[in-house]
């Protein structure tokens, strides 16, 4: 259980931070979008546009630590540290039961959150017009409450 | 109706500790505790594994039982 926790928290944090990230490159483009506009409409707008490397330096570094106390949680072969995500436990039948269920809540949440987000998307043009990031925000949230959702149904099966 | 089983009297009996059954029928301790609590029932394979160690048919040890 405390791998699928580990595992389920380290995702969550990384997510975070990987959307953040995409947030400050988004920003970044749509600063040099519009400078590209109104340099073709004749005008000049000196804009100094940076990208700042930091949060994807710190997501690389997250997902290192991550991949490393992963590998020292549960020691697995090389092709399964690869192909398979650490939450998903089946080192006996009743794991992969549990695996299984938790599973299908998390889809089942991921499903239901992206039908809300497009609903969602739909009637926030204000908030995209201040926040033009918060479809990344959005999707985010998605992946985390299915995350927190598979933790929840997972360790709950799993003390029953 | 749910699936009981005799796996805790058998284990006494034995002299076995829920990690050595775990370990004889290729389980995890926590599945063998499931087992005893009755809050999981075991594929055939598992079934037969148990009763392979027990030394007793898969019936003498899962039964049905009233709820």
């Amino acid at each position: 259980m405390k791998v699928v926790i580990f595992e389920s928290i380290s995702k969550i944090i990384i997510t975070i931070v990987f959307a953040y990230s995409m947030d400050v490159a988004f920003r970044e483009i749509w600063l040099m979008d519009e400078f590209d506009r109104a340099y073709a409409r004749g005008k000049y707008i000196p804009v100094d546009v940076e990208l700042n490397l930091f949060p994807f330096a710190l997501c690389f570094f997250l997902v290192l630590i991550y991949v490393v106390m992963s590998w020292k949680l549960k020691p697995r072969k090389t092709s399964e540290l690869m192909m398979k995500s650490g939450e998903l436990q089946d080192s006996d039948e009743r794991e992969r039961f549990i695996t299984n269920r938790a599973a299908r809540t998390s889809y089942v949440v991921a499903s239901t959150g992206g039908v809300v987000a497009m609903i969602l998307i739909v009637f926030s043009t204000s908030i995209i017009y201040r926040f033009p990031s918060f479809p990344i925000y959005l999707i985010a949230l998605i992946l985390i409450t299915s995350t927190i959702a598979y933790a929840i149904t997972w360790c709950l099966e799993f003390n029953k | 109706m749910e699936i009981k089983n005799r796996i805790k009297e058998l284990r006494a009996r034995s002299n076995l500790t829920q990690k050595d059954l775990a370990e004889k029928v290729g389980v995890t301790r926590q599945t063998i505790i499931a087992l005893e609590k009755g809050t999981y029932v075991p594929s055939l394979l598992l079934a037969m594994n148990i009763a392979e160690v027990f030394q007793e048919p898969v019936d003498q040890i899962f039964f049905k039982g009233d709820a």
